[in-house]
């Protein structure tokens, strides 16, 4: 069932139709907060309230024209809101590490190098202004289209183009900087 | 190249933004490389399909009566906030192994063939030793139970105070779990090994069962829980060498220590006292443990530096 099918049937708020856009879409919000978040616990409450605020809207008949944008943007709004109160700074830093995959069986030294790594993009990811660190995560982690992110971010499509090339070259120039402090 | 990368740059470049405030600069192959190597890295953890049907659950009961179906919602986050810390008493086992499991498989197959090979030769040492008829007031099975607990202790904490220590707290486990499940594991291990040695050496005299058990439970529990109070305070190297010390030491004075003599087998003339200031002593240990461990419950504790041996 496509998105648009999965739409027509919220319009009537069908029980069934909103279970399966919550099967849909929970791993890639929760995935998406998680990375913009970087605190589980945080993530799995601020996933929850963009599903209870879905299914309000569904209840109330307040639907959009395209599902899945609206989601995200939900969930970005939620995650701005969160990067605003003061007590959010003082929490991620405890919890990133419990984002970890579970350990596989690859060596210690190639675990230890690619959690190196990922704390060097969480890193330069952070650097980014957050329209821009919300951009590369929908495009490159959650594999949106430019005109979705537009839409989610209530961006022109040029800009939404222009802030994600701009991402990721300040991304690789920094990680090139990175790289030859660690070199050095 | 990341396939993904790949296509997200070619489409910036064949169709960059009209009116852009600045210049296109064409991607090198080098920014190209690193993006591909690092952006994958970023891995986060998924929601089960358990989370998935909690979610639905709590969720679609706001479809059909607006206010008791919210007030309802907010009572759960508000006891899922209470309960967040309490999880593991829904299934009180299942944190158990799953703190239990992981340690056992941390420590190679040596080490527990070793492990084996010396309670084994502990065991056939049994008979010689009681034919020399020496005076010596221990046997080979009770040297051998503290001896080999310290040595597994610090050889299975051997990352404590190292840099693979930190790793290995990056793993979900706080401090507390990360060395009482590896302490217990070894510990169990040992104590189903020598239970099974005690039962085949007092297998014709049942009724001396439980105070052959008492001879070498007390030291091994003792030496266990010794190494690990002293490894925090004095790194691996440290705490091995001293209880090594100890155990010669003992070995060497034996009754001359009195009811400090706790490596004493039944012969011994302070048996009773001996095992009775060793449990003593076991359990001011273990309660240092405790308390020093709750103290690490959400930090890693700063670590005695040098003394690892990894």
């Amino acid at each position: 069932m496509t998105d648009e099918q999965l739409l027509e049937q919220l319009q009537g708020a069908n029980p069934a139709a909103l279970e399966a856009v919550i099967y849909r879409y929970h791993e890639p919000v929760f995935r998406y907060i998680a990375r913009l978040v970087r605190h589980s616990h945080l993530a799995e409450d601020l996933t929850q309230e963009c599903f209870t605020r879905v299914c309000v809207a569904v209840r109330d008949r307040r639907l959009p024209n395209k599902l899945r944008p609206w989601i995200y943007r939900i969930a970005t709004n939620l995650c701005k809101d969160q990067w605003k109160k003061a007590s959010y700074r003082s929490e991620v830093s405890v919890d990133d590490r419990q984002l970890l995959d579970a350990p596989d069986d690859n060596t210690i030294t190639s675990i230890l190098a690619r959690q190196w790594d990922r704390e060097e993009v969480i890193r330069v990811l952070m650097l980014l202004d957050e329209d821009s660190r919300s951009i590369v995560i929908l495009r490159y982690y959650e594999d949106l289209k430019l005109q979705e992110i537009a839409e989610i971010m209530e961006l022109p499509l040029n800009t939404t183009k222009w802030k994600l090339y701009q991402a990721l070259k300040r991304m690789a120039h920094k990680l090139e900087d990175g790289e030859v402090a660690s070199d050095g | 190249m990341d396939e993904r990368l790949n296509s997200m740059l070619k489409e910036l470049q064949q169709d960059p933004a009209a009116e852009a405030p600045g210049t296109y600069e064409p991607w090198t192959s080098e920014e190209q490389q690193r993006l591909a190597v690092l952006l994958p890295r970023y891995t986060v953890a998924s929601p089960t399909r358990q989370m998935t049907a909690a979610l639905i659950d709590r969720v679609l009961p706001l479809l059909d009566d607006a206010s008791e179906a919210e007030k309802e919602l907010f009572d759960r986050q508000v006891a899922a906030v209470n309960q967040k810390d309490r999880v593991p008493e829904e299934r009180p086992t299942a944190g158990y192994w799953r703190v239990f499991i992981p340690q056992l498989q941390l420590l190679s197959v040596w080490f527990w063939i070793g492990s084996i090979l010396a309670i084994g030769i502990s065991i056939l040492g049994m008979e010689p030793f009681a034919a020399l008829a020496l005076p010596l007031h221990t046997n080979p099975v009770v040297l051998t139970a503290p001896l080999l607990s310290l040595g597994a202790v610090a050889y299975a904490c051997r990352s404590y105070g190292t840099p693979m220590y930190e790793l290995e707290l990056s793993f979900p486990l706080s401090p507390a779990q990360w060395v009482m499940g590896r302490v217990a594991a070894i510990l169990a291990c040992y104590i189903m090994l020598f239970s099974v040695a005690s039962l085949v050496l007092t297998w014709d005299d049942p009724a001396q069962i439980l105070p052959f058990t008492a001879s070498w439970l007390v030291p091994l529990c003792l030496y266990s829980a010794a190494t690990v109070v002293l490894l925090m305070r004095w790194g691996t190297m440290g705490a091995t060498v001293v209880m090594l010390l100890l155990w010669l030491g003992q070995t060497l004075l034996r009754e001359r220590l009195g009811p400090f003599f706790w490596l004493g087998d039944l012969s011994s003339p302070h048996f009773v006292s001996g095992k009775t200031t060793g449990s003593l002593l076991t359990l001011l240990a273990v309660i240092y443990l405790v308390y020093r461990l709750r103290g690490s419950r959400m930090d890693a504790p700063r670590l005695p530096t040098g003394g690892g041996v990894s």
